[in-house]
């Protein structure tokens, strides 16, 4: 083994002050933004913490913690945040999928196609929130009008107000805002796909369903398992969908962890509360990481082989 | 040469990046932040801009006026309170009063007031409303009352006459409904109007959502007293049986304010308990409102006439660098010359008013106003709402819901320190 010379040693130093000067205006800047909030709220979680009452504060240990466990809301809010979540999910991958094999379709007017389906996911959160309350609204809804009027029921629906219809119309709000994303990830990697695949898959007698279960889906393992954890992740913690539409309502039929924390905070001003349910959260979606980062890299080993 | 400009870069880029987080306004004493939620456009803020600009320009001072929804400027101020970095003048809300004092945020503006010319043409109860802790924290900005709104027109169709009590809205029933398609009486179930239309109605009761004790802190006492336990529940039993009577459309039970103004505007209510804002329906829904008068809000037999006085505070903030100068802006706001360039039909100023209904008819009814006390509001008036929920949307006796509400009055009292003890 040859050792290193002097002038290499000085490069490679200099080389890391370089490497570490470069990087430490990003450093300090991840660490004003993420860290210190962080910091704070990992302190608050187990610290007696409220913005309006001053007489509280010190250590609180597990307070925090036993105080949002045992809160009626947070089995509810719990369950909630995994219907959402997995609901949203599971219906953007499925429509944002089927959406780009059709997209995938060489027609007349496929530009014209793609544009519109993508609409949705340029309309600001807020503004789609608000519009599909009007659109659901029972007494001067459109859609309520097309269902009465076509004798498919017999008196509106309180889409946004009934506790049976309120989850499932948030989660079909915010499928009907996301898939656009599913289907511009997934059409980039089918167009990816090199023909050969198809064709030798044809001369192997290969039908379409056959050449889609066999040839497409495998190629987009990759991209699915990036968006769908990026989303799994990003549904979870999403605050502003559910509370422009229901503020967690009606009589907390859609209240989910984050609008909980909201309450916590912002209603009862109790930052010690917020914190230790933020702290549960984090831990929850670094697990989520977790089990990505590891499937991320089996599939990179498969590839490499 | 290379190291250099990298240290300098990065140097550079730090003190970029470090400089987007530094705080904003409210620091220099030539500068007042002010926050402000008035509609972009319309009358109030045409009237207020160059009146801003004016006041600004004689005094010497920069004005940066922002604005925000309330429910912004509520929780901006908060977050502003936490981080010490807050405006220097505030448009706020009764409700924040309590809260925001005991934050410790709000300066105390009593000398200012005694000095006010204007003081005088201010009521008591506008007065009481500005005051915490024996200090005043505001000039009142904008003051309404809420009255009952009544499409006469749909009424007259339906052969009903104007209610005057609870009974009477009760004995109305369908009436209204089966004859016009339009539903009787308007009821908001959830959102921010939903606690004061209840507060409203437990006042016309004679009962308090928290009443000051003689060490100076708060208790709702209706737990500990049968009698006020009773009335609570008819309360409670009022709203089921507005339901159950078929006075009111079943899905007011989770609409907020946004959908009972709208459907009272475009006449899809008949009548309707709300603030005189609703005179600016007359010219969006002119075919509509052209037929509404203003009254009373309907009461008990038992009880008495009240309404919700709602008198908004302009708020100073006491670590302002231009404190005085800043608690001379908050009274220019409440100010004749103001007034009644702005808020003419809902000043707290008994010498401005118009003879329109929208400030006569409300102004009448300003001596039956009741205001929240002044504490911590925003956990007690989710309990209210929750209280409310209990009853139209899971079916529970009123009772459990005036016993449950109590109690959850009561701790979230003690968890601001704004219980009686604490």
């Amino acid at each position: 083994m040859q050792s290193m010379r002097v002038g290499d040693v000085s490069r490679t130093r200099s080389n890391r002050r370089f490497t570490i000067l470069a990087l430490a205006p990003a450093w300090l800047f991840l660490a004003a933004l993420i860290g210190y909030p962080l910091v704070s709220v990992l302190t608050d979680a187990f610290s007696h913490a409220h913005l309006v009452n001053g007489d509280v504060g010190g250590f609180a240990g597990l307070e925090n913690f036993e105080k949002v466990v045992s809160d009626p809301h947070f089995g509810p809010a719990v369950r909630n945040t995994l219907v959402w979540t997995v609901g949203s999910v599971v219906g953007e991958f499925v429509i944002g999928l089927g959406a780009a094999v059709l997209l995938n379709v060489r027609v007349r007017g496929q530009g014209f196609f793609r544009v519109a389906t993508f609409i949705p996911w340029l309309v600001p959160i807020v503004v789609a929130g608000m519009t599909w309350e009007w659109i659901l609204n029972p007494d001067f809804g459109i859609f309520n009008s097309l269902l009465t009027q076509s004798g498919l029921v017999e008196s509106p629906i309180n889409f946004l107000g009934d506790k049976n219809w309120a989850m499932a119309t948030v989660v079909f709000v915010n499928i009907w805002r996301t898939f656009p994303y599913y289907t511009i990830s997934f059409l980039a990697a089918m167009q990816a796909i090199p023909n050969e695949l198809y064709e030798a898959a044809s001369l192997d007698g290969a039908g379409a369903w056959r050449r889609f279960w066999s040839v497409t889906m495998p190629q987009l393992r990759s991209v699915s398992l990036i968006i769908v954890f990026i989303h799994l992740i990003w549904t979870a913690v999403n605050f502003d969908f559910i509370w422009v539409m229901t503020q967690g309502g009606p009589n907390y039929a859609t209240i989910t962890l984050p609008i909980l924390i909201y309450r916590y905070s912002l209603q009862q001003y109790d930052v010690g509360a917020a914190s230790a349910l933020s702290t549960l959260m984090l831990i929850a979606t670094s697990l989520v990481f977790v089990v990505y980062y590891r499937y991320r890299r089996r599939l990179s080993e498969e590839t490499v082989g | 040469m290379r190291k250099k400009l990298i240290i300098v870069a990065a140097i550079g880029t730090t003190a970029l990046a470090l400089g987007g987080c530094s705080a904003s306004g409210g620091e220099d004493p030539d500068t007042i932040e002010l926050w402000t939620s008035w509609t972009e456009g319309e009358s109030t803020a045409v009237a207020l801009e160059p009146l801003i600009e004016a006041w600004a320009e004689e005094n010497g001072y920069t004005v940066n006026q922002s604005n925000f929804t309330y429910d912004q400027i509520h929780e901006k101020l908060i977050a502003s309170a936490a981080g010490g970095n807050l405006p220097d003048v505030v448009w706020g809300l009764p409700e924040y009063v309590g809260e925001f004092q005991k934050i410790g945020v709000l300066a105390d503006v009593s000398d200012a007031w005694e000095a006010w010319e204007d003081a005088s043409l201010v009521s008591d109860s506008v007065k009481a409303a500005m005051t915490t802790g024996g200090a005043v924290v505001g000039f009142p900005y904008e003051t309404t009352v809420r009255a009952y709104l009544v499409h006469d027109d749909l009424l007259a169709e339906s052969g009903v006459s104007v209610p005057e009590t609870w009974d009477d809205v009760l004995a109305v029933g369908s009436t209204v409904e089966d004859a016009t398609g339009s539903s009787f009486y308007g009821l908001t179930g959830a959102g921010v109007r939903q606690p004061q239309e209840l507060f409203v109605y437990l006042a016309q009761k004679g009962l308090s959502i928290a009443e000051e004790q003689p060490d100076g802190g708060y208790a709702n006492t209706w737990n500990d007293d049968p009698e006020q336990l009773v009335k609570a529940t008819e309360v409670f039993q009022f709203y089921a049986d507005l339901m159950d009577s078929g006075a009111v459309n079943p899905n007011s039970a989770t609409y907020g304010w946004e959908e009972t103004d709208d459907n009272f505007a475009t006449g899809l209510t008949a009548t309707f308990v709300t603030g005189n804002w609703l005179g600016e329906r007359e010219a969006s829904n002119p075919e509509t409102m052209g037929d509404v008068s203003v009254h009373a809000i309907p009461y008990p037999e038992d009880g008495e006439p009240a309404t919700y006085l709602e008198s908004k505070p302009m708020f100073v903030m006491a670590n302002s660098e231009s404190l005085e100068a800043s608690t001379e802006l908050a009274e220019q706001f409440a100010s004749e010359e103001w007034q009644s360039a702005a808020f003419a039909d809902r000043s707290a100023l008994s010498s401005v008013t118009t003879d329109s209904k929208w400030s006569k008819g409300f102004a009448e009814l300003l001596d039956t106003g009741v205001a929240y006390p002044p504490v911590s509001l925003g956990e007690i008036t989710q309990d209210m709402q929750d209280a409310l929920a209990m009853v139209l949307q899971d079916g529970e006796s009123p009772e459990a819901a005036a016993m449950w509400l109590s109690d959850a009055i009561n701790e979230a009292l003690e968890a601001s320190g704004d219980a009686s003890g604490s």
